[in-house]
């Protein structure tokens, strides 16, 4: 074809690592569907099979289109396999899962090696996809009763070593090992190799008797009782060892594996987008569009009296450039689900390496962050995850033994609070042992031995480089490069990371990153004639207020009755020292928040709508306010505060609903900074 | 293809060999007991021998040890015919230089696939 | 008889039965029963008391019972002999008229009796022996026959049904190829091309049939080129006729000149009478052409007819030929097509019959397995027979042995001569492991066992 290729392959690396990401997902969540179920084979939902298979199908298609043979190849065994599960034709159980996982590894380093042109690791790929085959022949035999047959050795594609040694006189019993030997190749797959170190000297050499002696290996789905079976009339007449030897499935190290992730993630150099960004980017642009217009046509027939119009117009493609700037970088937002894509199945891998239970729930990964802060973000958070792992989570027996529940859960949790992203990573193992750390330190020197260390002191120890505690160096952990390297990498973006611990209930890594430039899905409310901006996931709900549900306790403050509880109302005209447009609660709406477990209610005007917004850092531009997190430039460019849920929440308990009247005007200094600063971006 | 001796006292078990192994293209002679064994192969060449143990004038065990005592049967694979409560027999055929034995009854398939395994 | 010294035997057993222990039992008993009486009322002592010995005498009931039951030795001595005979026996020794030195003897006649008694009871045990080994003896010569019928009637039946399995089984074989040969025929043509096969049968006649048609085809196909000759036939003999005419034209205008070149000769006179004859001659030359070309119109009229019904015939033919050739055409068609369809019922037959093959396979290998049981049974069978032989042997030692004892042991048994003789017969050496091939032999075997004995029916 004419049609140069090479320009749709970057589409097709993409398409097929995400493919090969939701396979991933997929399979994982097959097998916590059977880990549920508590058995060993999966009662498959066809959608889920479906979906793996739909992603195998298309990368075979795409990778033989572009003549990607080895791809296409491993796609295809991989994907007839998948198949054969989908009909039903046999059963996927744990083994089978976990051996489609290792496919999707291989399929995905081999996908790399066609990207990059480095070889992928042929052996540990061909070992795989023998293994798959043989998943073909063997599943056909397995029974579709749903029990789990206990497996024999038989029915797995074994490997048998055998020495057979004949007595000399053999031969004086009509057997011939030539053709036992022959009848063994008819089992399986044969390889011989004979030991001429029986046979004497020429002289000695007596013809009628047996000298030789056979080590012999037989690969095939043959059971011993086969072989015994070939040599049942010699039993008595030779020396006879038959062991097995599965093939060792060269698993694909995790570091290889780890590295093929690493090599993805960190270089796409493509991103997705979605609509509605790049709508409101054009509309940026046309706005620009019009404001140049406009200034052409004042500079054209230029007066001096157009001075003021021109400031005007000159302000207004300052707007329109800032706002072009933003969407800009609103395109480079992704949620953090981008880095944690990566979390489940190695914690799987490693849960399943160490035998060690874990579950690993995630929450809030649709926050959004800017994609360099993502991508550098990906490995301390691998290195975090690994930690807890490995050292964290104590093994099924020590839990149980301790009281715990045999599945430890590692909780990875992502929310914005106060201008930062916050990023908690949160397990409940045995917490950091502040004795053996205490003990490491002094003999690496770091302290002296009588030193006195408050606990959280202790605890910062291990951030110090070339701090291990790990009695074994594996290729997971233990290394001590780690816990330093990722506080600089936190460092690096601006943000840290904070320990808290307790021993034998868990520990908690805090992971915090500053705004740079983050988007809120707020929702856009009146008090008065400014516009708040509330964060849509502090939000419980808006109600009507009803007047006799409001009640006016001795200590001051209001309450309002809600079903069953009672919540602080907080009016934020007051708080904020702005007129509202009335005073009598039954004309506005009490919205209700929810932080840290509080809730509250706050009386406003009106509720304008849901909108995204540009988080814009207070602190940079002007001071740290209470009860305001941030601000933002809406569309028309007046700015909007947005509301620090959690700080109003314990003003609202604290029960000062008066607040220092000069906080008003620091809001409107505020305000005033913020938008006429050009915004910095870092 | 290939000669096969077959002794049994049985006119039936030595039919029901010889029609098995004719079957497959194989030349077959037959005797009743150790004695006419012996005297039947005078002059031919067996490539196959297969014996019953209890028979009159020589039963099979002596048979055995009297072939491959014959420079030319040394080798010769020669397969015992056996009821399964004779262990002890079995065992002393083996002694005596038996190649294998078979189960009676036998199926024919079975006779077949262990002749093939014997002849090669 | 009723000296001093004399003894009731029978009272002796009588109070030994009951044993002194009851009798002081009750004394005991009824001692320590009346410490009672002050303490307690008449009736309860007294009925305590009868309960007390109610329960001694009938404890002492069961003892007296077990005791009877071992015969106690005065009994042994006596039992069997006439009490009476024994009584005299011991009264003549115990009667004071003889002497002392004789009372000894008692003790003699007493072991004579015993003795005598021992060997009455050994005699009777003896007797049973003989009695039980004769019996099993009987037996099992009886078994031994059947033994021997039943291997060797399996033995026939299992060679009759081997042989017509064998036979049908190659019959059944001649008929699945013969069938095939039938349908399929054999292989390959003959040397003179005559298909043998029905397949090659129904190939070359297609063939052949598919030729001929195409045959006719062609000849129809020239039929058509013909008339289409014949039609250019007959347009130039139009043409000719048109000549013709033209040439009569011509012929009388020559006449006509001739005529007037007459009648100018006439004219002139003299001098042109060499004219006259000249044009008299082309008078009677045109007159001639005339003829000729009567003729020759004639003839073209012949020919015309000839060529139209000729053309006639031809177009005749041909349309028949076409309709012919198209009719056979399709009547190989249908031919072709109704003897492939024999050739796929015969495929499907043969197909069948394969598959009869194959099950029929599985059944003979069935049979196979099944008629070893002949083989199976007799050597059962016949292992049962050593055993038997062995204990009848070991009965006929120990009644050898026995009977050297004490010849006199047998003097009352009946038949002693017989059964003995025949516990001695044995089953002829060598034939205790298998029967025999020989069906004479093994006639004979059987007879010689029951030499001594009524005989066997063989059957």
């Amino acid at each position: 074809m004419a049609i140069d290729m090479r320009q749709f392959h970057q589409t097709f690396f993409e398409e097929s690592f995400e493919g090969l990401t939701v396979m991933e997902a997929e399979l994982l969540r097959l097998e916590r569907t059977a880990c549920a179920g508590g058995q060993d084979t999966v009662s498959a939902d066809p959608e889920i099979l479906n979906t793996i298979f739909r992603s195998a199908h298309s990368i075979k298609g795409g990778s033989s289109t572009f003549g990607f043979g080895d791809v296409a190849a491993f796609a295809h065994v991989l994907e007839s396999r998948l198949d054969a599960l989908r009909d039903g034709r046999s059963l996927p159980d744990r083994r089978v899962v976990g051996l489609l996982l290792l496919a999707v590894d291989c399929l995905r380093s081999l996908i790399i090696a066609a990207k990059t042109g480095k070889d992928a690791d042929k052996n540990a790929i061909e070992a795989v996809r023998l293994q798959l085959e043989n998943l073909g022949i063997e599943s056909g035999v397995l029974p579709v009763t749903g029990k789990t047959s206990t497996q024999p050795e038989a029915s797995t594609t074994t490997h048998w070593r055998i020495l057979f040694r004949p007595n000399p006189r053999m031969f004086c019993t009509g057997n011939d090992p030539l053709r036992i030997l022959r009848e063994l190749a008819g089992l399986g797959k044969l390889k011989t190799t004979a030991d001429v170190s029986g046979l004497p000297s020429w002289e000695q050499l007596n013809p009628e008797e047996c000298y030789l002696s056979w080590n012999v290996e037989l690969v095939g789905s043959v059971a011993r009782e086969a072989i015994a079976d070939v040599f049942s009339w010699v039993l008595d007449d030779c020396r006879l060892d038959i062991t097995s030897k599965t093939m060792p499935v060269p698993t694909l190290s995790q570091r290889s594996v780890a590295e093929a992730v690493a090599s993805i993630d960190a270089h796409t150099d493509t991103l997705r987008v979605s609509v509605p960004k790049v709508d409101a980017l054009i509309n940026t642009v046309g706005e620009l569009v019009i404001t140049q217009t406009m200034l052409s046509q004042l500079t054209a027939n230029f007066t001096f009296d157009n001075l003021s119009k021109l400031f005007a117009g000159l302000e207004q493609l300052e707007r329109n450039t800032r706002e072009l700037q933003e969407s800009v970088m609103r395109i480079r937002m992704l949620p953090l689900s981008f880095a944690f894509n990566r979390l489940p199945r190695l914690v799987h891998d490693m849960s399943q390496k160490l035998e060690k239970k874990v579950e690993l729930i995630i929450s809030g990964e649709q926050t959004e962050i800017d994609k360099t802060v993502i991508d550098r973000l990906i490995d301390p958070l691998l290195h975090l995850v690994r930690n807890s792992l490995d050292h964290g989570i104590e093994p099924p027996a020590e839990r149980v033994a301790a009281g715990k529940s045999q599945t430890g859960t590692i909780e990875l949790k992502a929310y914005q609070k106060s201008g930062n992203v916050i990023i908690e990573i949160r397990d409940d193992g045995r917490g950091l042992r502040h004795d053996r750390i205490f003990a490491k330190a002094v003999e690496q020197g770091l302290i002296p031995a009588d030193a006195k260390l408050s606990p959280d002191e202790i605890s910062e120890l291990i951030f110090h480089p070339g701090f291990s505690t790990a009695v074994t160096v594996s290729d997971i952990s233990g290394r001590g490069v780690g816990m330093d390297v990722v506080r600089s990498n936190i460092h690096s973006l601006g943000g840290n990371v904070e320990i808290a611990s307790q021993a034998g209930q868990g520990a908690c890594f805090i992971v915090r990153l500053p705004l740079t430039l983050a988007i809120l899905d707020g929702l856009s409310l009146q008090v008065g004639t400014h516009i708040y901006i509330l964060p849509l996931v502090s939000i419980v709900e808006s109600v009507r207020i009803v007047p006799d549900q409001v009640s006016r306790p001795a200590g001051g403050g209001e309450l309002y009755g809600l079903r069953k509880e009672y919540l602080p109302l907080l009016r934020l005209s007051d708080l904020f020292h702005v007129v509202p447009r009335s005073t009598d609660l039954t004309q506005g709406l009490l919205v209700i928040v929810e932080a840290d477990g509080k809730k509250a209610g706050l009386y406003v005007d009106d509720l304008l709508g849901q909108q995204q917004v540009v988080i814009k850092n207070l602190e940079t531009h002007y001071r740290k306010v209470d009860g305001i997190s941030a601000a933002t430039i809406l569309g028309d460019g007046t700015v909007a505060m947005i509301l620090d849920v959690t700080g109003l929440i314990r003003m609202a308990h604290a029960g000062a609903t008066r607040p220092t009247p000069a906080l008003h005007g620091h809001i409107q200094d505020a305000g005033r900074h913020t938008g006429t600063m050009a915004p910095t971006i870092n | 293809m290939a000669t096969i001796l077959t002794v049994d006292d049985t006119a039936s078990m030595r039919q029901m060999i010889s029609f098995t192994l004719h079957s497959v293209g194989h030349e077959v002679i037959q005797a009743s007991d150790g004695q006419e064994a012996l005297k039947v192969i005078e002059g031919k060449k067996v490539d196959l021998v297969i014996a019953d143990i209890n028979m009159p004038n020589m039963d099979g065990i002596t048979l055995l040890k009297s072939l491959r005592a014959l420079a030319d049967y040394k080798f010769t694979p020669i397969l015992m015919l056996t009821t399964e409560s004779q262990e002890a027999k079995r065992q002393q055929g083996k002694v005596a230089g038996a190649t294998g034995w078979i189960v009676k009854p036998f199926n024919p398939e079975q006779l077949l696939t262990v002749v093939k395994k014997v002849l090669g | 008889m009723n000296g001093p010294l004399s003894f009731n035997p029978s009272v002796l057993s009588h109070t030994a039965s009951w044993p002194r222990w009851w009798l002081w039992a009750v004394v005991g008993m009824m001692v320590s029963l009346s410490w009672t009486v002050p303490f307690i009322p008449w009736w309860a002592g007294l009925g305590s008391g009868l309960c007390a010995v109610l329960t001694l005498t009938i404890l002492a009931f069961y003892a007296r019972r077990q005791h009877e039951e071992r015969p106690l030795e005065g009994e042994e001595v006596l039992g069997g002999h006439d009490a009476k005979q024994v009584l005299d026996q011991v009264d003549a020794l115990m009667s004071p008229s003889k002497d002392i030195e004789q009372i000894p003897q008692v003790d003699e006649v007493l072991q004579n009796m015993a003795a005598d008694n021992q060997r009455r009871r050994l005699e009777d045990l003896m007797r049973r022996w003989v009695d039980v080994a004769q019996r099993y003896s009987e037996a099992a010569l009886v078994l031994r026959k059947d033994i021997y019928s039943v291997i060797k009637q399996t033995e026939q039946a299992a060679n009759t049904i081997a042989s017509s399995f064998e036979a049908v089984i190659n019959k059944a074989t001649i008929q699945a190829r013969q069938a095939m040969e039938l349908l399929e025929g054999t292989q390959g043509a003959t040397s003179d091309g005559v298909p043998q096969s029905l397949k090659d049968f129904i190939q070359v006649s297609d063939e052949r049939l598919n030729k001929m048609a195409d045959e006719v085809v062609r000849v129809a196909d020239l039929s058509v080129n013909m008339v289409r000759e014949l039609d250019g036939v007959q347009s130039r003999t139009q043409a000719i006729d048109g000549f013709l005419l033209d040439v009569e034209k011509l012929a009388d205008q020559t006449s006509l000149l001739a005529l007037n070149a007459d009648i100018e000769a006439a004219r002139v006179g003299e001098h042109g009478r060499g004219f006259s004859v000249v044009a008299s001659e082309v008078r009677r030359l045109s007159k001639r052409s005339h003829e000729f070309s009567d003729r020759i119109r004639v003839h073209l009229k012949e020919v015309r007819t000839g060529l139209s019904k000729t053309y006639g015939n031809m177009r005749m033919l041909s349309a028949a030929d076409m309709e012919h050739a198209l009719q056979i055409k399709e009547d190989v068609v249908s031919l072709t097509r109704s003897l492939e369809d024999k050739n796929r019922e015969v495929a499907e037959t043969v197909s069948c019959i394969n598959e009869i093959s194959k099950e029929i396979a599985q059944d003979v290998r069935n049979v196979v397995v099944s008629l070893q049981f002949h083989d199976i049974t007799s050597q059962k069978l016949s292992g049962m027979l050593e055993p038997m032989d062995d204990l009848r042997r070991s009965l006929y030692h120990l009644m050898q042995e026995t009977i050297n004892l004490d010849k006199s042991l047998l003097k009352n048994l009946p038949n002693n001569e017989r059964w003995l003789s025949r516990m001695r017969d044995e089953p002829a050496p060598g034939s205790a492991a298998k029967p025999m091939k020989n069906a004479v032999q093994e006639a004979r075997t059987i007879h010689q066992a029951t030499d001594n004995g009524p005989a066997v029916e063989l059957f």
